[in-house]
């Protein structure tokens, strides 16, 4: 699939600090001809990948650094954080506090020193970030309390960002996934259905992909096309929720 | 007509609020407690908290205050089991607890770690807490409830405080995630998302009258909610039967402010 070319329209970093979709995402949108960088704390899945630590506000801002002295300003930002331990189901009553701070807090932390680093090196220049979660935030999923409460956190966090960076020309939107992106076990939270009349069918008879679907809208939101566009979420899942 | 709650609709059942020690938390434990709860006052400030369970047997209810720092889980451990102790047992749990914090404003780059750690400890620490602690009274329950207070700020963003409104935010995923979780013991797990008049707002519009009138022209009802009678009123409604089966759900009383869902 060819799209548009984007290219005038900066680089496209795609940060993910630890395992998910950010490489295949990365691929994805070397398609709309802009110049792509990961900027990633786990394997590297390119060697032109950067290697980065997220352990702080501090070694972000200067991961953010590097990326811009390799490829000049972003036009596009794309975070991608859900620590692998979310994505694995577990009772609510058994979550000790370790694993509780070790993941859904170190996580929604971490995104606001990704937001205040990002924000920072742009400093007033204008770009769009996108952080991109599950989808099954939206509605609730049994044995993932710490996932839900990570991803609707993050949401809250842009759309809050978004009120105060519009003005230094940052947008910043959510891209809901679908959550087999991110562990095979988690497909889709079931629709609310009638038994008898059997299941609904997929509006588009797809499941979105990676590589195009959601590149694709990356590229749409980091646009000019949508400049109009901020604390948005964009639910990509083919049509199968359309909520709100 | 009585401002007062005369429906015991909660007779024999036993709740804890935290943050119980003042505005909202004291609202929600005074309806409680008039819809017939046994309540335990769960406040960071003794004194506060004995304050209102003194309000609550002015008026003939049964009412135990306990000290408790929400952020610290053996404290919450203790005050749960301290509440099964005195009362037999524990229907509801209510985490109205925040961080005192939360009312601060703050631009996105100027946010401190210890700004955010004790906002997220307060709210969602504690929901981790409260909810962990009660779970398996509210299992024993049969009619067991849990319900968090919530904000529109964590739907909508806050411009104002992103740690708020990213604490709040997480709080719905928590609240939709447990209720999935809950459901097939019988536990429902709700949100309530006041807007509440407040000591600090009251002040604020004392001096400022014409903004109170164009900031009240946002709300149908023309005015905030007053914290026992319409905040504390629907929480007993959630908290009753007649709500047994309505869970995972983010209840806006607000007077209408919020009709975007």
């Amino acid at each position: 699939m060819t799209r548009p070319s984007n290219s005038g329209h900066g680089a496209a970093w795609v940060i993910d600090p630890g395992p998910g979709p950010g490489a295949r995402l990365a691929s994805g949108l070397g398609a709309s001809g802009r110049t792509v960088l990961r900027i990633s704390g786990g394997p590297a899945a390119a060697a032109s990948d950067l290697a980065a630590r997220f352990d702080s506000r501090s070694a972000i801002v200067e991961a953010l650094r590097g990326a811009e002295a390799q490829t000049g300003a972003p036009g596009l930002i794309v975070y991608c954080d859900v620590p692998a331990e979310c994505l694995q189901p577990q009772d609510f009553a058994a979550i000790g506090v370790g694993r509780w701070h070790g993941t859904f807090q170190a996580a929604l932390r971490r995104s606001l020193w990704v937001l205040q680093a990002a924000a920072e090196v742009l400093a007033g220049r204008p770009a769009a970030l996108v952080m991109v979660g599950p989808s099954l935030s939206l509605v609730g999923a049994a044995g993932l309390v710490p996932l839900s409460a990570l991803a609707e956190g993050q949401r809250a966090l842009v759309k809050s960002a978004a009120r105060q960076l519009g003005a230094r020309k940052l947008r910043l939107n959510w891209l809901a996934l679908s959550p087999a992106v991110f562990a095979p076990q988690l497909a889709g939270a079931e629709l609310p259905q009638v038994p008898e009349l059997g299941p609904p069918p997929l509006p588009l008879g797809r499941v979105p992909d990676l590589e195009h679907d959601a590149a694709a809208a990356l590229d749409f939101l980091g646009s000019a096309a949508g400049s109009a566009l901020t604390g948005a979420t964009l639910n990509l899942d083919g049509g199968e929720w359309m909520l709100p | 007509m009585s401002d007062r709650i005369s429906d015991r609709t909660l007779e024999g059942r036993v709740a804890l609020v935290t943050g119980a020690g003042g505005g909202v938390g004291r609202g929600i434990a005074l309806a409680l407690a008039a819809a017939g709860a046994k309540v335990t006052i769960a406040a960071r400030r003794a004194a506060t908290g004995e304050d209102t369970a003194a309000m609550i047997r002015g008026e003939g209810g049964t009412a135990l205050a306990l000290q408790t720092d929400v952020a610290r889980r053996e404290d919450v451990e203790q005050a749960v089991a301290h509440t099964v102790e005195a009362f037999g047992g524990l229907d509801i749990m209510i985490h109205n607890a925040s961080s005192s914090l939360s009312g601060h404003p703050a631009q996105l780059g100027e946010i401190t770690e210890r700004a955010w750690e004790e906002q997220l400890a307060v709210g969602m620490d504690g929901s981790l807490h409260c909810a962990q602690a009660a779970f398996p009274h509210l299992k024993r329950s049969g009619h067991g409830r849990y319900v968090g207070l919530n904000s529109a700020f964590g739907l909508h963003g806050a411009g104002m405080n992103p740690v708020y409104a990213a604490g709040k935010g997480a709080l719905r995923g928590f609240i939709k995630s447990l209720a999935r979780e809950w459901g097939p013991h019988g536990i429902t797990v709700n949100a309530i998302a006041p807007a509440s008049s407040t000591e600090a707002a009251d002040a604020f519009f004392e001096q400022n009258p014409a903004l109170k009138d164009a900031f009240l022209r946002n709300f149908p009802m023309r005015r905030m909610g007053r914290p026992r009678q319409d905040i504390g009123g629907a929480v007993v409604a959630v908290c009753g039967s007649g709500f047994g089966y309505v869970t995972g759900q983010t209840l806006f009383v607000d007077g209408g402010l919020m009709t975007v869902l």
